[in-house]
């Protein structure tokens, strides 16, 4: 972790600012160490000749000090030599070294002088108000009003998840996991969201950081004008009504009797699914509107291997269709019905079967279209079944008595279902729905009077705190003017709602003073957590901990973070932080050379067409999440014995890849967990993701690769290049004429004295890279001819020669590393820098989680329960 | 909403794009018998990383700045066009220099002195400006930027030239449609909502700690500039017709009719009055990525091309890049000059800034900035020649020169040692 004094001016001068609760630092230590005695004699003997006698090199004057009590009023002096200490880059190689044991006590004794330095109460502010970022908000009204559909469809969430194979509470990862890519894939960014619903632009992340960061979410007119025109589309949406969940706790009129039909979904009985032989739909329709349009009776979307039962037009044909995935290819057939009929205001009853040879549609227990059909029906997809709605295919009228069977029913068994007979083929059902019947409870209290309920049960989710009293009014009183103004009491409330969404209580992520509420300082800590760890506002059951104080017990708040952990709202973390961590934006402009790089492309040209990038970006996403999901240790993010997969990109790692124009899949890919013996590949580093976006067009760039693994793997980005560089000029002809390779050109660039000190750092990273070629794949001699020279040392210690003795010597570092994942995280966690004084929690946070050997789930726990999170100052 | 493709709105719209009543608006006044003067309109456009130098700048003494290669697309407006030799930035060290060139470019923070943010950075010239004349009209201020990356990778400093304060960025429109939203769609005023919700967060601002309050304060400041657009566009289009303009549909563009079209919105905006004032990026700062241009037939990295311009054949992409910006400022200057105001044109009532930041993307230094001033301010500028104020001239003299052209009283700006007096007739 690099902080320069100016991170460090930033602090205390926030200090100055706030006086919220704090996080003490150690106390210092009673016996009076010796500096003189002490380190005083190591500095003199390695240290004085270039920092103060004979020259100041790097500004650092080490003579000045004559006491510990000097020493530390500079933190971020001892910050800086405890990292050159710890990581061998000083003394300068040539330079006589001191003893290990010497180096080691200056470590430690510096690390002391550390924490003691910052010994004054450094007030820690552990969230500033902000505003949510697109894939916040989005989040939060879906959690909001319990939506079964995304608000909005954005490439912020990269991995389209076709298998629903994210489920962290199995603390396993499926073998296989079909997947899309939102940002590079086709089409991957049509599904299911509310209609007419618009994302504000995207946030940028920070430099080095993330796009959560509160330095860089402020609110302007453009942006609140979008989240005036938010609040105003998500509840008049269309399909709004029938996904939402909260319907009946909140837009629903109490006083009328008949119940609105909302969208239902069957989950199909996977016992009884997995000995299907065919499929029958039956359902019986009420439609009202008979367009041309598609209407969905009962549909579960999964690329080819979706089914469907749907009425509308499709060619010439108007009548009732039936879809389904068989022998690999998605079938449907359709029989002309009169429209007339259906639409006489009456129920009828409508099926469709498939037995493995034909596929027949029944109209009232009357077959009405039969089409050959042989082959196997795909069972595979999990999801559930949606009733009576489909992106914008929504079916008018009423629906009820949906079943599924796992098998095609004879015309005879239909006739029966259809004239009313019960129990038929009851063994083969595989799940059902019906239409809520019982009427609704007449109601005892005021209209208004329930209305000023739910609104104080939904303010309080909302605003993830109790509103008080003059708040709450506010919006209650807001009700009663519209509501007297229009008898309409769902539109009343959506009024209301639509207000509560452009608060700035909904919309900022905040923290209100402790003093505000007897629990405030739970609800804080609810919303800390929440926004953390799943990028969105606290659940009922975090908001009821918090009421009653609970939350802040360490009992209940470790199991509440594995709750958490085990929800699939964490997948929002996984989904934010991975791709931000590993910088894989860059991969989406990554533009190899289309003349001489044809095989990166899919089709015929480098603007439109689709490239290996999208398979590629997938895979260190998926190992992050199956490192996340099985709680096994971060080490495997540097080194696995495992990879997923594409078939593509197995054939694509060695060596074969047609360049396919036509047929390749784009939409949904299946990934295979494949195990990894070969130790060049494995872990996210030597990905064809990394090296693809740490390329040119023309060649690898070694020191952007060094950049990356310094600043990902570190965590210690590289200080901004100075403004005079020239161009390394390292194409391959003038390679080819010089007869260099570009390191041996490198190395004749960074023999400038100005330049060599950053460059002994990262060069050796990124020339440990360069056995990959621009395309991720392996080679041993570069085009010219020339071997590739892949050795180097890590933090002057580590010798090795190539990629594997890279990755063992990163885990022989492992301590660092984890450090530096540590730092993200909770750079991630505070949506902030980190400050100097941070350094204290990421060390005790890092040292917790060593014993176990730092997996991953552990990791992100003892992150969220640590003080700096919670606040909680130990007795 | 109607909606044509956008090729057809460029084409659609040019000339008389706005049923206008200028000669009401500015015919002589009756009781003096003198012309009103025009209003003054304000445009800064960024360029990224610099110009190449020696396809910019002509040797000493020389004053045919049209004929150097970037330049000469400006031949058509020549006359009203000055070239501007000798400004300079400081770059404050230690801070990462690209960041600096677009965040900074217009800040009216003094580099010298004690920052508030990583950058020097606060209210930027466009702002302080629109706190001047923003009554004048129904829309504050456009901020416009042409950034065509699909990769959302960098971050906001290098993304934006236009500021309301440190840390406080003043967001700005990338997608046409919103634009033209912005400029041309009316909506009513939900006086219940907007009440409801600034009391509602007058209460909530009591909740907070000292430093939460002043940034709920972007809220107040957010919803209170809302309400008086919609109050005053109503106002305004009440009195005018709509503009025979649609919507620009979707598809895609090439990076010249995109910046074409965000150009002609513009002129459009300030033909019409709906505001005077416009910040308009044509590319972001740095970006590592490559990108297509069409026009130009390759996608190579802007910023990559900048470092490697020692390389004859990399400066021979490298100065294409240039040309191609600059045509495209030519061609809405251009624009602005065949729309006639009373005696003189759209041009002539209006000051047009195109600058870097950066005054040589290979070595990123700030001195010798390539700006370049057009339009003469209602005639105060004197125009069609070549500027050279002496070495390290602050580039804030010239803004300080055009606060104060654009009325703002200012005395003082960043690090101005004084304005420009030459600058003027």
């Amino acid at each position: 972790m690099k902080l320069s004094l100016g991170f460090f001016i930033k602090l205390v001068f926030a200090a100055a600012l706030l006086g919220s609760s704090s996080v003490h630092a150690e106390k210092p230590s009673s016996k009076i160490r010796d500096f003189k005695k002490g380190i005083q004699p190591i500095l003199e003997k390695h240290c004085y000749e270039c920092h103060g006698q004979k020259k100041t090199k790097g500004k650092v004057d080490l003579t000045g000090y004559s006491s510990w009590a000097d020493l530390e009023k500079h933190p971020e002096l001892i910050e800086e030599m405890i990292e050159v200490l710890d990581k061998n880059e000083m003394p300068p190689e040539e330079e006589l070294q001191p003893s290990q044991d010497n180096r080691n006590l200056l470590i430690s004794e510096l690390n002391k002088a550390f924490a003691n330095s910052l010994n004054h109460d450094q007030p820690v502010i552990p969230m500033r108000l902000r505003r949510m970022n697109r894939f916040e908000y989005g989040n939060a009204v879906r959690d909001l009003f319990k939506l079964e559909s995304w608000v909005y469809s954005i490439n912020d969430r990269i991995i389209r998840n076709h298998s629903d194979y994210f489920r962290p509470e199995s603390g396993k990862m499926p073998k296989v996991v079909r997947v899309g890519n939102r940002i590079m894939g086709l089409q991957q960014l049509l599904e299911d969201r509310l209609l007419g619903v618009m994302a504000f632009p995207k946030d940028p992340p920070a430099e080095n950081g993330f796009n959560n960061r509160g330095d860089h979410l402020s609110l302007s007119p453009v942006l609140m004008e979008s989240f005036l025109e938010l609040s105003r589309s998500i509840v008049h949406a269309e399909n709004f009504d029938e996904n939402c969940g909260v319907w009946y706790d909140l837009f629903d009129d109490p006083s009328s009797s008949k119940p609105k039909a909302q969208r239902a979904s069957i989950l199909v009985d996977r016992a009884a699914a997995s000995g299907s032989t065919g499929l029958t739909i039956s359902a019986w329709i009420r439609p009202t509107n008979l367009s041309d349009q598609w209407q969905t009776i009962v549909r579960r979307e999964d690329s080819w291997r979706r089914q469907l039962l749907s009425i509308g037009r499709t060619g010439k044909t108007w009548g009732l269709w039936m879809g389904a995935g068989i022998a690999g290819k998605y079938e449907e057939f359709g029989a002309a019905v009169d429209p007339k009929i259906l639409g006489d205001g009456k129920w009828h009853h409508v099926a469709g079967a498939f037995d493995g040879e034909k596929m027949n549609l029944y109209l009232d227990g009357k077959e009405v279209g039969s089409r050959t059909l042989v082959g196997k029906l795909s069972t595979q997809s999990t999801g559930p079944m949606t009733v009576g709605a489909h992106g914008n295919e929504p079916f008018y009228g009423d629906l009820n008595d949906v079943r599924l069977y796992r098998s095609g029913l004879s015309g005879l068994q239909i006739q029966s279902i259809a004239s009313g007979e019960k129990g038929i083929a009851g063994d083969e059902l595989m799940g059902s729905w019906r239409l809520p019947e019982e009427a609704k409870p007449k109601i005892t209290q005021p209209v208004e009077k329930i209305a000023h309920e739910r609104i104080e049960k939904f303010l309080l989710k909302a605003f993830h705190s109790p509103a008080d009293e003059k708040t709450e009014k506010l919006y209650s009183r807001y009700f009663d003017k519209q509501y007297q103004k229009s008898g309409d009491f769902t539109g009343s409330m959506k009024d209301v709602v639509s207000a509560a969404l452009a608060s700035p209580r909904f919309i900022f992520v905040h923290n209100e003073r402790d003093e505000v509420s007897p629990n405030q300082a739970s609800f804080n800590l609810a919303t800390r957590l929440s926004m953390f760890l799943w990028s969105s506002i606290p659940d009922e059951e975090l908001l009821k901990l918090a009421a009653n104080g609970e939350l802040q017990n360490a009992e209940v708040l470790s199991e509440q973070v594995d709750r958490m952990l085990n929800d699939r709202r964490v997948k929002n973390f996984c989904d934010s932080f991975a791709p931000q961590w590993l910088k894989l934006n860059n991969l989406v402009s990554a533009s190899p050379d289309f003349k001489s790089h044809r095989d990166y492309y899919f089709g015929g040209d480098d603007k439109i067409s689709y490239k290996r990038g999208m398979h590629m970006m997938l895979e260190p996403l998926l190992n992050f999440e199956a490192i996340f999901i099985e709680n096994r240790p971060i080490p495997e993010l540097v080194d696995s014995d495992f990879t997923y997969r594409s078939h593509l990109l197995s054939e694509w790692y060695q060596g074969r890849a047609a360049t396919y124009s036509i047929n390749v899949n784009l939409r949904d890919i299946e990934y295979t967990r494949t195990p990894v013996t070969d130790r060049r590949y494995g872990g996210v580093i030597t990905t064809g993701a990394v090296m693809v976006m740490t390329s040119s067009p023309l060649r690898s760039l070694p020191i952007t690769r060094g950049s990356w693994v310094s600043s990902v793997i570190f965590n210690d980005p590289p200080e901004p290049p100075p403004d005079d560089i020239p161009d390394l000029r390292a194409d391959d002809k003038t390679l080819q004429k010089e007869g260099l390779t570009v390191r041996q050109k490198l190395n004749q660039h960074s023999s400038d004295a100005q330049c060599a000190s950053c460059h002994i750092k990262i060069d050796p990273f990124g020339f440990a890279l360069e056995n990959y070629d621009l395309l991720g794949r392996w080679r041993d001699h570069y085009r010219t001819g020339l071997k590739v020279d892949a050795s180097g040392k890590l933090f002057g210690k580590h010798e090795f020669s190539d990629i594997v003795g890279f990755k063992k010597a990163i885990l022989a570092e492992e301590d660092l590393f984890a450090k530096a994942f540590v730092g993200h995280i909770l750079s991630y966690a505070l949506g902030r820098e980190l400050t100097l004084v941070d350094r204290i929690a990421v060390g005790e946070i890092a040292d917790v989680s060593k014993g176990n050997g730092y997996r991953m789930r552990d990791v992100i726990k003892n992150i969220a329960v640590h003080p700096i999170i919670t606040q909680v100052t130990k007795p | 909403m109607n909606s044509i493709g956008r090729r057809k709105f460029l084409l659609g719209a040019s000339g008389s794009a706005m049923a206008l009543p200028w000669l009401e608006m500015y015919a002589a006044d009756p009781k003096t018998k003198k012309d009103k003067e025009p209003p003054l309109r304000f445009a800064s456009f960024y360029s990224p990383m610099g110009f190449v130098r020696d396809h910019f700048f002509p040797e000493k003494g020389d004053s045919d700045f049209l004929s150097m290669p970037t330049l000469s697309p400006l031949k058509s407006v020549g006359s009203k066009v000055s070239l501007i030799t000798g400004l300079s930035r400081v770059n404050v060290r230690g801070v990462d220099v690209h960041n600096q060139c677009s965040s900074c470019y217009l800040s009216s923070a003094d580099p010298n002195s004690k920052l508030k943010s990583p950058y020097p950075m606060d209210r930027t010239l466009d702002h302080l400006i629109a706190d001047k004349v923003s009554h004048r009209t129904p829309i504050r201020s456009l901020e416009l930027n042409c950034n065509s990356f699909k990769d959302l990778k960098e971050s906001i400093y290098l993304d934006n030239i236009s500021w309301y304060g440190p840390e406080h960025v003043a967001t700005a429109m990338k997608d046409p449609s919103k634009v033209y939203q912005r400029l041309f769609k009316t909506s009513n005023s939900n006086k219940d909502i907007t009440d409801l919700i600034l009391e509602d967060a007058s209460n909530f601002k009591k909740n907070l700690t000292h430093h939460d309050k002043d940034k709920l304060d972007e809220y107040f400041d957010s919803v209170r500039e809302i309400e008086k657009q919609i109050e005053k566009l109503n106002e305004y289009y009440r009195k005018r017709e709509k503009a025979d303009i649609l919507e620009p549909g979707e598809g895609p563009m090439t990076r010249g009719e995109y910046i074409k079209l965000m150009g002609k919105l513009m002129v459009v905006a300030f033909q019409g009055d709906l505001t005077h004032i416009a910040t308009f990026m044509l590319a972001p700062e740095r970006w590592g990525s490559p990108q297509h241009f069409h026009e130009l037939q390759f996608t190579k990295s802007h910023h990559g091309l900048t470092h490697g311009q020692d390389n004859e054949g990399v400066k021979k992409f490298l100065v294409q890049v240039d040309r191609f910006y600059v045509e495209l400022f030519a061609e809405i200057l251009e624009q602005m000059d065949a729309i006639g105001e009373g005696a003189g044109t759209l041009l002539d009532h209006s000051m047009i800034t195109l600058g870097s930041g950066l005054g040589d993307g290979r070595d990123h230094t700030m001195n010798e900035l390539p700006i370049i001033v057009a339009g003469s301010a209602n005639g105060r500028i004197k125009t069609g020649r070549v500027l050279n104020c002496p070495e390290n001239t602050p580039l804030a003299n010239l803004w300080l020169s055009q606060a104060k052209l654009m009325g703002t009283g200012m005395k003082q700006f960043a690090d101005s040692t004084g304005p420009l007096n030459d600058l003027l007739v």
